[in-house]
C-alpha cells in the first residue's frame, strides 16, 4: 500500500457530522424574497395568453421579458429558455418566477395564474421520436465486410430506463445585487458553468457575476448542468427586484423537473465465423434527450465509445442519436452515458456464449483488451491492463466459476445464480477537450504563516474532493493535512480549474496541484505570501478526431470487474442479494475509506439501476416524483460488499491516481442480471428488472 | 394554525366537540408527508390513556396512541400483528407512528389493517356523550373514509384472544425498507383432529379496503385437511372476484393479482 492510501477523517467530517455545515436551505439573508416557479402543465403547446390577478405589494412576477441579455440556458450549447416566451416543450418548463415574502402566500400566486394553452402534438417516447438533436457514428476496421462474410449474425436490443440521482439535497440557490454585481450561492458541481450562463443571460461583464458554492448534499451528475438554471433565474429576478432572493426546489418538484439518467434503446448485432469467434460488430444507440438537447450530445458520445466494453472486436460500426421527445430534458448522471452501453453489451456477450455453449467467462475471456490494443476509437491502450490479475483476486472472493456450474437446472421457489461484469471508464473529457475547452488552472497559496489553501473551482459533493485534493498537496511537501486547506469555491477568488465531472477533478487537477506542491517546494521561502499557478498540459495521446471519432477518446481508462450472487423468489418474482464484490483498477488509490464509499456507493447504485429504481414517464408526467414511489435501495437491501483494488500507478495522475466515482457504478446492474437470468433460466434484456417486469416475462408465472 | 393539546382523553373529546373541524393528530406521519392543509390540529400524543395495552379474560385492548414500538414491546400484543408492524418503514417512523394512525388513514396499504381484519378486531370509539363499539371493517368505509363523525376519537382497539395453529404473514413491497405495501396477505387458520376448524384470510392493497370474505372461508370450514390442496383451485376462483387491483406508479394490476394467488395457494399448502 502507499503512503498516501492510508484512510485520514475527512477534511469536512466535523461540520457535517456537528450539523455546522451549511446547506443553502440553511443560510439566512435579512429580507429575503422566496421564489416559486410557475411551471407548464402541458407536453408540448403554445401559450395563448397568460392571466395574473393583481399582486399586492411586495409580490413580483418575473419572465422572458425581464432578461437582460439572452433567453437561453447555455451548457454544451444553448437552447433551452429560461423563461419560455410563446412555446413549451415539455411539463415542468419554466414559464415565470413569482418571488414575496411569505413562501406560502407565492404558492397561491403560482396557483391564482392561469395559463392559456393550444395544445400541439407531443411525442413522449424513444418509439415515437423522430427528430433528433445530435448524431455520431464511428468505424475500425471493415464491419460491412465482417457482416457479409459471417457464418451467423445474431441481434438482440436491449432497453434501459430512467434513473434519478437522488441526492440527499434538493437543489437551490440564493441570489442577491451588491453594486451592479450579481451574487448566486448554491448547492452545484461547477460554479463556472454557472458563471458562463449567468454572464450570458445577463449580458453582464465577467467581473459582474460571481458564484459562491455552498456546501453541497451529493450531485452524482445532476447538479452539473441544472444549477446554471437556478441560477440564471435567480439573477435575472435579483437584478429586477433589487433584493435577495431564494429559489430552493422540493424534492418533488426537483424529480420532476431536473435533469436523470436517459432512456436508451440500444440495438446489438454480432457477426460471428464458423469458428463462434465475433469478427465483427455493429451497434445502434439511441438515447431519450427529452425536450432540450443540453448535455446530451456529450452522453451520447460516451455511449457510443463505450459501447463495446472491455472487448477487442476487429471490425466495428458504432451509431446512435439523441431523440427528442417532448419529456423532462436528461442530462448528466455518474457514468454518463456508459451505463446503458456497458450494461447492453455485458449482456449481449452473456447471450452470445448461451447460444454458442461457452460459459459467459470462457467467452469473454477471448477478446479482453490487454496493454498495446487498438481501442474501438483506434486509439492504443499505452498502459498495463490489469484484468487477469483482477479476474484471479474476484475469483478467489466470490468463488464464481464454482457457483456458476452449481446453480444450473434449479426448481423450487428459491433459485440461486451468479453474474460477472467486466467494464471500463475512460477517465476526463473526452479527447482533447481538456486541453482546448477547459483548459484548467490552480494556484496554490502559501500564507505568511506557512499554512497553504488550494484555489481551484472543483468542489467536494461528498465524494471527498477536499481531503484528497489536500493530501496530495501535504504529501509532496511532507506536511501535516492540517495544514493545507481548500474552502467552498467562490468564483471572485479561485481560478477556472473546470468543473466537477467526468471523474477528472483528483486526476486532472489534483495532478495540477501535485506539480504546484512540488514547485513549492523547491522555492520553500519561510514566512512569505507566496503562490503558485499551475496549467494544465496534456499528456501525450493520439491526436482524438471528433469528426471521425478516432484517435485516443481519453488520456488512460479506469477498469473493474463485479461479481453478483443472488437468490430469487419465484412465487413472488423478488430477489435477495447473496454476495456482491468489486476488484477495481483506479491507479492509486488516495484514500482507502473514501475509495470504499465510492465503490460501495457505485455498486449500491448500480444495483437500484438495475433492479427497482423504476422512473416511468406517463404522456410526458414523472410518475415517481417523489422518494416514496422512486425506490432506491435501503440498508435493509443491501448485504456487506467485498472490495479491493489493485495497484496499477498512472503517470499522469497524482501519486499515480486515475478517476474513480464514475466506474464503480458500471458493473453491478449486467452482473445483477446475469445472475437472474441464471437463477430463473430466461433472458433478460432491460433494466430496471421489477419483479413486475420479471413475472411477466416468465408468462403465466413460475413453475414452482 | 391553532393547536390543541389534551393531556386527557376526556378533555380531548370536549375539545373535539368544541372544535368539531380540529383534525387528529396521533404520530403525524401521514399528516407530514400528505401537507394536508387545515386551521386547527388536536394533538392526541400526550394523553396517556390512549397509550394502554391490557386485557381481560377474552379481549386485548390496544389503546390508539400506541406507537409501533410499544407494540412490538408489549406481550400481551399478538405475534401475527408484531410481524406486520416489523414490516413497516423504519425505526424513526416506529418511534412516533401509531396503530391509531394507521386505523385512520384508511389506505388499503396500512401494514396493521389486513391483520386486524382478520383477527376480527373491533374499534372503541368515544365522543362527549357515549361510546361506540363496532368491527374494523364497518369503520373503514374506503380510501381515507372512516365512520367517525366530527365529535369522535378512535379510543382502542379490541381483539378477542384467539390461538393459532397456522400463521402466514407477507408483505410485498418494492424494498425491504421503507415500502408501501404493493400487495399484502395474511392467512390464520386452526386444525383440529385433521378438520379445518377456524379459517381467515385478509389481503392488503388490492382493492379500496382490505379484503376479508367471510362467506369463502366458512365454506372450507370442516373440510379434511387431507381434501385441502384438491380445492385450491376452487379456493383461488372464489377470491378472484374479490381481488381487483389497479396498475399504479407502485406496480401493476396482474402482478399483485398473481402474487396474491401464490400467496393464497402456499399458505394453503402449508397447512398442518
Amino acid at each position: 500500500m502507499h503512503k498516501i492510501s492510508q484512510p485520514v477523517i475527512k477534511k469536512d467530517h466535523i461540520e457535517k457530522m456537528s450539523g455546522d455545515a451549511k446547506y443553502i436551505a440553511d443560510i439566512k439573508i435579512d429580507d429575503i424574497l422566496h421564489a416559486k416557479i410557475l411551471r407548464s402543465t402541458k407536453a408540448h403547446a403554445r401559450i395563448v395568453e397568460i392571466k395574473i390577478p393583481k399582486l399586492e405589494d411586495g409580490y413580483y412576477i418575473v419572465d422572458y421579458k425581464d432578461i437582460p441579455g439572452e433567453n437561453v440556458l447555455k451548457v454544451v450549447t444553448s437552447e433551452q429558455p429560461i423563461f419560455a416566451e410563446e412555446e413549451v416543450n415539455f411539463i415542468g418548463e419554466a414559464i415565470l418566477l413569482v418571488a414575496g415574502k411569505d413562501e406560502a402566500r407565492v404558492q397561491e400566486i403560482i396557483h391564482s395564474i392561469e395559463v392559456v394553452y393550444e395544445e400541439e402534438k407531443a411525442i413522449y417516447t424513444l418509439e415515437d421520436a423522430t427528430e433528433f438533436t445530435s448524431e455520431y457514428g464511428y468505424k475500425k476496421g471493415e464491419a460491412e465486410k465482417a457482416f457479409e462474410h459471417a457464418a451467423k449474425v445474431i441481434e438482440e436490443t436491449f432497453d434501459t430506463g430512467y434513473q434519478e440521482q437522488a441526492y440527499i439535497e434538493p437543489q437551490g440557490v440564493i441570489g442577491y445585487l451588491q453594486d451592479n454585481k450579481v451574487t448566486i450561492l448554491g448547492s452545484m458541481q461547477c460554479p463556472y458553468y454557472v458563471k458562463a450562463a449567468v454572464v450570458q443571460v445577463m449580458g453582464y461583464e465577467e467581473n459582474q457575476v460571481q458564484i459562491i458554492q455552498t456546501t453541497t448534499g451529493g450531485g452524482f451528475g445532476g447538479k452539473e448542468d441544472y444549477p446554471s438554471m437556478l441560477g440564471c433565474q435567480v439573477a435575472i429576478a435579483t437584478a429586477k427586484i433589487k433584493k435577495p432572493i431564494r429559489l430552493i426546489l422540493n424534492r418533488r418538484e426537483d424529480m420532476a423537473v431536473t435533469p436523470k439518467r436517459h432512456p436508451a434503446h440500444l440495438v446489438y448485432r454480432a457477426a460471428l465465423d464458423k469458428e463462434n469467434n465475433i469478427i465483427g460488430m455493429d451497434v445502434e444507440i439511441k438515447l431519450d434527450g427529452g425536450a432540450y438537447a443540453g448535455l446530451s450530445s456529450v452522453v451520447l458520445q460516451r455511449s457510443l465509445i463505450t459501447a463495446t466494453g472491455v472487448y477487442l472486436i476487429p471490425n466495428i460500426k458504432i451509431h446512435g442519436k439523441v431523440m427528442t421527445t417532448n419529456t423532462v430534458p436528461n442530462g448528466a448522471f455518474r457514468g454518463f452515458g456508459a451505463p446503458q452501453s456497458l450494461f447492453a453489451i455485458e449482456t449481449f456477450m452473456v447471450h452470445l456464449a448461451n447460444k454458442i455453449g461457452l460459459t459467459p467467462l470462457e467467452f469473454k475471456e477471448k477478446y479482453l483488451y490487454k496493454q498495446g490494443d487498438i481501442t474501438a476509437t483506434s486509439g492504443k491502450l499505452q498502459f498495463p491492463v490489469k484484468l487477469p490479475e483482477m479476474l484471479h483476486n474476484i475469483e478467489d472472493m466470490s468463488l464464481y466459476k464454482r457457483k456458476k456450474e452449481q446453480y444450473t437446472n434449479q426448481s423450487g421457489r428459491y433459485r440461486k445464480g451468479i453474474g460477472m461484469a467486466f467494464f471500463l471508464h475512460g477517465c476526463g473529457f473526452t479527447g482533447s477537450a481538456e486541453r482546448d475547452l477547459i483548459k484548467s488552472v490552480v494556484k496554490l497559496v502559501k500564507h505568511e504563516d506557512n499554512t497553504l489553501e488550494i484555489l481551484s473551482s472543483n468542489t467536494d459533493i461528498g465524494q471527498g474532493l477536499k481531503t484528497t485534493l489536500c493530501k496530495v498537496v501535504a504529501e509532496v511537501l511532507e506536511i501535516p493535512l492540517s495544514q493545507v486547506k481548500f474552502i467552498n469555491p467562490d468564483t471572485d477568488r479561485v481560478p477556472n480549474s473546470g468543473p466537477t465531472v467526468a471523474s477528472r477533478s483528483l486526476m486532472i487537477v489534483g495532478k495540477l496541484l501535485e506539480r504546484a506542491a512540488k514547485r513549492l517546494r523547491d522555492n520553500w521561502i519561510l514566512n512569505k505570501y507566496q503562490v503558485i499557478e499551475e496549467h494544465y498540459k496534456q499528456p501525450y495521446m493520439i491526436p482524438w478526431d471528433s469528426n471521425t471519432f478516432s484517435g485516443d477518446a481519453y488520456p488512460t481508462y479506469s477498469w473493474g470487474i463485479n461479481v453478483v450472487e443472488v437468490e430469487v423468489d419465484t412465487m413472488l418474482a423478488t430477489t435477495n442479494l447473496l454476495g456482491v464484490w468489486g476488484v477495481y483498477d483506479v491507479g492509486t488509490v488516495i484514500d482507502q475509506t473514501i475509495m470504499k464509499g465510492q465503490m460501495e456507493g457505485g455498486m449500491l447504485q448500480g444495483l437500484g439501476y438495475a433492479s427497482m429504481e423504476k422512473m416511468e414517464n406517463l404522456e410526458g408526467v414523472i410518475r415517481q416524483a417523489s422518494i416514496t414511489d422512486y425506490t432506491i435501495p435501503t440498508a435493509k437491501d443491501t448485504i456487506p460488499f467485498e472490495t479491493a483494488c489493485i495497484d496499477n500507478p498512472y503517470e499522469d495522475g497524482p501519486f499515480g491516481a486515475k478517476g474513480a466515482g464514475e466506474l464503480t457504478i458500471l458493473g453491478t446492474a449486467p452482473a445483477y442480471i446475469e445472475a437472474v437470468e441464471q437463477a430463473v433460466g430466461i433472458g433478460i434484456n432491460c433494466i430496471p428488472l421489477t419483479p413486475e417486469k420479471l413475472l411477466k416475462l416468465e408468462k403465466g408465472g413460475f413453475q414452482l | 394554525m391553532v393547536g390543541l393539546y389534551p393531556k386527557y382523553l376526556e378533555e380531548a373529546v370536549e375539545m373535539k366537540y368544541a372544535h368539531k373541524e380540529a383534525k387528529l393528530y396521533a404520530g403525524g406521519t401521514d399528516w407530514m408527508v400528505r401537507h394536508a392543509e387545515c386551521n386547527q390540529l388536536l394533538f392526541l400524543n400526550q394523553i396517556q390513556e390512549l397509550k394502554v395495552i391490557n386485557e381481560d379474560t377474552d379481549n386485548i385492548y390496544i389503546g390508539s396512541g400506541c406507537t409501533y414500538f410499544e407494540l412490538l414491546n408489549n406481550d400481551l400484543v399478538p405475534e401475527i400483528l408484531k410481524e406486520a408492524i416489523r414490516g413497516i418503514a423504519a425505526p424513526a417512523i416506529k418511534n412516533i407512528g401509531t396503530i391509531g394512525g394507521n386505523i385512520c388513514n384508511a389506505s388499503p396499504a396500512g401494514d396493521t389493517l389486513p391483520i386486524l381484519y382478520a383477527l376480527g378486531a373491533k374499534v372503541e370509539v368515544i365522543s362527549v356523550d357515549k361510546n361506540k363499539i363496532f368491527p374494523i371493517e364497518d369503520f373503514i368505509l374506503g380510501v381515507r373514509k372512516l365512520l367517525l363523525n366530527d365529535t369522535e376519537i378512535l379510543k382502542r382497539i379490541i381483539i378477542q384472544k384467539h390461538e393459532f395453529s397456522n400463521t402466514y404473514y407477507q408483505k410485498v413491497g418494492a424494498r425491504k425498507s421503507q415500502a408501501l405495501s404493493k400487495a399484502s396477505f395474511v392467512g390464520l387458520a386452526n386444525i383440529q383432529e385433521g378438520k379445518l376448524v377456524d379459517l381467515r384470510i385478509a389481503f392488503g392493497s388490492v382493492a379500496s379496503t382490505i379484503i376479508r370474505v367471510k362467506q369463502i372461508e366458512e365454506k372450507y370450514i370442516d373440510i379434511n385437511i387431507k381434501e385441502l390442496p384438491s380445492h385450491i383451485g376452487e379456493i383461488k376462483a372464489d377470491y378472484d372476484s374479490y381481488i381487483i387491483p389497479i396498475d399504479d406508479q407502485r406496480s401493476t394490476a396482474s402482478y399483485r393479482k398473481a402474487v396474491c394467488m401464490n400467496l393464497l395457494e402456499d399458505f394453503l399448502r402449508k397447512l398442518k
